[in-house]
């Protein structure tokens, strides 16, 4: 199998389709299919070895997310602050930028965004806590993105 | 000011009416009240707000506007949905028998008073 040596283009093209398709069945409320995908996501990720387990607190979520958001190549750097009760991610050159942009071209917006997906899904399951996007726009430079996740107690 | 939970147990209390659940369009679930049922509640957020987008995406395609309200009749029960603003949805659910009518004067009459706690 050549699993070590996938074009995220490929990915890409598969996800553009999935994501259309979705949005032209479920509309505006595409974010609530990503939701409940989430968990599956994190479970399959953990069976692949991808194991956040370990992850009980928002630093070790900022680091153990990041870290593993960067050797897989979804991006160049993921760093997380917190302020209350918003979790800021500033995604660096994230690979799926161009997906993105052509989605939003066509008035779809970022609801399969994996980096939003997998922060909520961690926070939910593994900090204990609600979690819900509040924002998730492209700042800085092209390819750069920043998301904040609500925070709250369950 | 009432709460979002305040307001569930008060449209509880309209006969027939035995779930309320306020949900984002993301999925995620405000608030929601049973008359003792179990609720998944992540499972719940997720179809009401899949099950109403669709509906949307359906009156869109099919050409007959906004969508207002939705309502679905099932063997055991009736679940009636409704906006709150752009951003979030009041679900029902009644039993098979309740007066409908009076069900969906109550849900258009909390829709407001709802979403203004939110």
């Amino acid at each position: 199998m050549a699993t070590d040596r996938i074009d995220t283009r490929a990915v890409q093209g598969v996800l553009y389709g999935i994501y259309k398709a979705l949005h032209g069945v479920v509309g505006e409320n595409s974010a609530a299919v990503m939701r409940r995908a989430a968990p599956d996501i994190l479970d399959m990720l953990g069976k692949l070895g991808v194991d956040f387990s370990c992850v009980d607190d928002v630093n070790k979520l900022s680091a153990k997310l990041g870290e593993t958001m960067v050797q897989a190549g979804m991006c160049e750097n993921m760093a997380f602050t917190l302020n209350g009760s918003d979790l800021t991610a500033d995604i660096t050159q994230c690979s799926f930028y161009p997906l993105t942009m052509k989605l939003k071209e066509e008035g779809i917006p970022p609801f399969g965004c994996p980096f939003a997906a997998l922060t909520i899904a961690i926070a939910e399951k593994n900090l204990g806590k609600r979690a819900r996007l509040k924002f998730l726009e492209p700042v800085g430079k092209p390819g750069d993105t920043r998301l904040i996740v609500e925070l709250t107690d369950k | 000011m009432p709460s979002v939970k305040q307001k569930l147990s008060e449209l509880l209390k309209v006969d027939g009416v035995n779930t309320a659940v306020v949900v984002g369009r993301d999925g995620f679930v405000i608030d929601g009240l049973t008359n003792g049922a179990a609720m998944d509640v992540e499972a719940i957020g997720a179809v009401i707000s899949t099950g109403v987008g669709t509906a949307e995406v359906m009156g869109r395609e099919l050409k007959v506007g906004a969508m207002s309200q939705g309502m679905m009749e099932y063997k055991d029960g009736i679940i009636l949905m409704s906006f709150l603003g752009r951003e979030a949805i009041l679900a029902c659910v009644a039993e098979a028998n309740a007066n409908l009518g009076n069900v969906r004067y109550q849900i258009k009459k909390f829709s407001p008073e709802i979403q203004a706690t939110i």
